[in-house]
């Protein structure tokens, strides 16, 4: 074994493709997407003039090929590269993250029936656990199960739910006793069209990635089979809670989260490696207005700015390189996404400083991709939690508890 | 004697402009975000106070209040609302030059309009972006047979389309030494300027925020009669340098504003958002965010305050090159603060910050749009974050 920091050259030309089709062809559509609150509606045919197969491409039919380096490393690569062109392509490609939930609850049919076709690019997966009142703190899910004969009674609302409104399902977090804490937070499966499933709000007005799907679900009464409850075994259920695996509903979402935090991280690189290029090609066209002093300075911002996006790579490779070896890396996803976005905010400010006023325009894209990339240091886990996780990994549990 | 007490008309104006902030400016902020403008009656409220674009009592003004008393009031403006702060600021900016460096007859000319006219709009077209200086403008203002010509390029001038009264700031290459030119809407109408970059369909500036200044780029290549030329030609060129280093403390003031009530807000929410058990604000993580925007904002204000001062009392003899480079390090400094500071409220509201229900995303874009006005990368070196 000899350490390396390289991609396969497959993989690599793999991603420029992908790079490549997504800024000529998916970016003329960033400012629309912004504006609607919704992706183009030609996205189907956007998506199928790309030259190699992605992930979630449902209509084409095509399969992303498979490499050596592993399928999150390529996970991590087509995300930069989606997110270069612009936010709402992976809003569109994406495949959520509710598939991981039952990925890592699931019983082995469940995992056939609801993992396998999001994996394998046919469908979306949405994941309900954030509540109006809670969002890092999983403790306190106020969504309630109970359970009657055959069925599941779900009542709670839920927020932030990415494809919410347009998932194939969506995992729901939910107490069977609020009495006893987190012990009783279960994951379950509610597929559209079930009773008392309906959206709440189907899209925020948000501060940025305006044209992804970011519902509000409500239950109300909601009516589910048992079977939908993830690790139902039949064999099992005697108590009335639905048998099966032991695994807590909270494990099984925190387990999904740390499987997606460092692609998100790469999102967050592609756009402010975007706004670089962007920034230094308008930059060079004015070279002549500068000082020599000033533009040597300025040749040095983007110089850092570059490195530091690498570093970023770098961390967020380490976490995935870990979970295609199966290899623990709760720690190491904590690491890659606590790292990177703060300086990719930094970075796509400092770009429209570079430009001055003109930056900001919406004539250009760097207003939009400022406002994109504030959530990446939110969701799925905000910088603060990251924190606490990395702590408790050094010190046990009390760190960070204050 | 170092002295922090306000006088009892400082404290009588940041009282009357909180006040006025709070029950107008901020419930308004959406509304004029989405109108491209300052709704009329909040722009005649805060018009009357005679504080954002104040005139001497001999041309029919309020009086010119102390520096402090102006920061005071367009930073409370800001912690109202920037949009709406910015563009009744910048329309002052005008009247305190013309008022400090303008010719008799064009104080005569300008001021009482100015300061009875509530419905006029007023500018100042002074950045041009890409992190240069004020040394190194780049927009010329030359003398000709017929009078002056002003030729060259502006970002970020409001009122672009609508403003009576533009100021235009330039260098003259054959003194070596800036000028200002004086811009009427008769003097448009040849062409000799022109609006970029305007929204073909709404017909208003697009930008990440403050709508309500109607801000564009603009170009400039026309010639105006000598007593358009601000102070006239034989103006001392080091007064129009201080008065343009006062005029530009304006953003600093307009975002410190923003920055205040950001972390207020944001350290609210903390104290009421609960997770693990207790308010947010009893965790470190959160709690030393906005402890740091504390301080950064007392240091950038009081930076603010020593350098006004120090402006307003130079004599003609001062190092202007040292006064714009200081000027610069505070607008700067106050723009790095800020910036962070938005940005950390955001940050403690977490998925709530990112959605429209809360105005801190509004902040946000706000104290970034601020942040690229007067910026100089020389004064505040990108930093990585980790």
């Amino acid at each position: 074994m000899t350490i390396s920091f390289s991609l396969s050259p497959e993989l690599v030309e793999y991603g420029t493709a992908i790079q490549e089709w997504a800024t000529s062809q998916a970016r003329p559509y960033a400012r629309q997407a912004d504006t609607d609150h919704a992706p183009p509606s030609n996205w189907r045919d956007i998506v199928a003039a790309c030259p190699v197969p992605l992930d979630g491409d449902r209509r084409s039919g095509r399969v992303p090929p498979t490499f050596d380096d592993g399928y999150w490393i390529r996970s991590l690569v087509t995300g930069e590269a989606l997110a270069y062109g612009d936010i709402w392509v992976w809003g569109i490609l994406g495949e959520g993250i509710g598939h991981l939930v039952v990925k890592a609850m699931g019983t082995a049919s469940q995992i056939e029936r609801w993992h396998d076709p999001i994996a394998q690019g046919h469908g979306v997966a949405a994941f309900g656990l954030t509540e109006p009142h809670f969002g890092s703190d999983t403790s306190q899910v106020a969504t309630t199960a109970t359970r009657d004969g055959d069925v599941w009674i779900l009542n709670g609302t839920k927020m932030y739910c990415t494809y919410g409104a347009v998932a194939d399902y969506v995992v729901v977090f939910a107490s069977t006793d609020l009495s006893l804490g987190p012990a009783a937070i279960r994951a379950f499966i509610v597929e559209p069209g079930a009773s008392g499933f309906r959206v709440g709000k189907a899209n925020e007005s948000k501060l940025g990635i305006r044209s992804w799907v970011t519902s509000e679900l409500v239950f109300d009464e909601c009516v589910i089979p048992v079977e939908n409850q993830l690790g139902y075994i039949a064999a099992d259920d005697d108590d009335g809670f639905g048998g099966g695996k032991t695994l807590s509903g909270r494990g099984g979402a925190l387990g999904a989260l740390a499987s997606n935090k460092p692609n998100m991280a790469a999102l967050g690189i592609g756009l402010a490696q975007a706004s670089i290029d962007l920034t230094s090609g308008l930059l060079h066209e004015q070279r002549l207005g500068f000082a020599p002093r000033r533009w040597s300075l300025i040749e040095d911002e983007l110089d850092q700015m570059n490195r530091a996006l690498e570093r970023g790579r770098n961390m967020n490779f380490r976490a995935q390189w870990l979970q295609d070896t199966d290899q623990i890396h709760k720690t190491e996803a904590s690491l890659s996404k606590g790292y990177s976005p703060p300086t990719a905010e930094r970075i796509i400010r400092r770009c429209m400083q570079l430009l001055g006023p003109e930056g900001t325009s919406t004539e250009l894209l760097l207003e939009k991709w400022y406002r994109d990339i504030k959530i990446i240091d939110i969701f799925e886990g905000s910088g603060q939690i990251q924190r606490v996780i990395i702590s408790r990994s050094l010190m046990g549990r009390d760190a960070a508890r204050n | 004697m170092f002295e922090l007490r306000r006088s009892n008309e400082q404290a009588a104006i940041a009282e009357v402009v909180a006040d006025i902030s709070m029950t107008h400016l901020y419930p308004a902020a959406k509304e004029a975000e989405q109108a491209n403008a300052v709704p009329t009656q909040i722009w005649n409220a805060v018009f009357q106070l005679g504080l954002t674009s104040p005139v001497a009592e001999r041309f029919g003004g309020g009086g010119v209040p102390d520096v402090i008393s102006q920061l005071l009031a367009i930073e409370g403006l800001s912690w109202g609302d920037p949009g709406i702060a910015a563009a009744i600021a910048f329309s002052g900016v005008p009247a305190v030059l013309i008022g400090a460096i303008g010719t008799a007859a064009q104080q005569q000319a300008w001021l009482p309009s100015l300061a009875i006219n509530e419905s006029s709009r007023s500018s100042c077209a002074l950045y041009e972006g890409f992190g240069r200086s004020p040394s190194e403008l780049t927009t010329q203002i030359t003398r000709e047979e017929a009078g002056w010509r002003i030729k060259g390029s502006k970002v970020a001038v409001p009122f672009a389309e609508s403003a009576d009264l533009m100021l235009v700031i330039g260098i003259d290459p054959s003194a070596g030494h800036l000028r200002a030119g004086m811009i009427t809407p008769q003097d448009r109408s040849d062409r000799g300027v022109q609006v970029l970059g305007a929204d073909q369909l709404s017909g208003s500036a697009a930008a990440l925020s403050l709508h309500a200044a109607q801000m564009r780029s603009v170009s400039f290549d026309l010639v105006v009669p000598e007593d358009q030329l601000l102070g006239g030609p034989d103006l001392d060129a080091q007064l129009l340098s201080n008065a343009l280093n006062r005029a530009r403390l304006v953003v600093p003031a307009l975002l410190l504003g923003t920055a205040q009530r950001a972390s207020e807000y944001a350290a609210d929410y903390a104290q009421d958002r609960v997770a693990f058990g207790k308010p947010i604000s009893a965790f470190q993580g959160v709690s030393f965010m906005l402890a740091d925007a504390l301080m950064q904002l007392d240091a950038a204000r009081f930076e603010l305050w020593q350098l006004a001062i120090e402006l307003e009392g130079s004599t003609v003899d001062g190092d202007l090159v040292e006064a714009d480079r200081k000027v610069s390090h505070c607008v700067n400094y106050s723009a790095a603060v800020a910036t962070s500071v938005t940005r950390d409220s955001v940050q403690v509201l977490g998925g709530h910050g990112f959605i429209e229900d809360h105005p801190v995303e509004r902040w946000y874009r706000a104290a970034a749009a601020l942040s690229v006005l007067d910026f100089d990368p020389t004064c505040s070196p990108f930093a990585v974050a980790l």
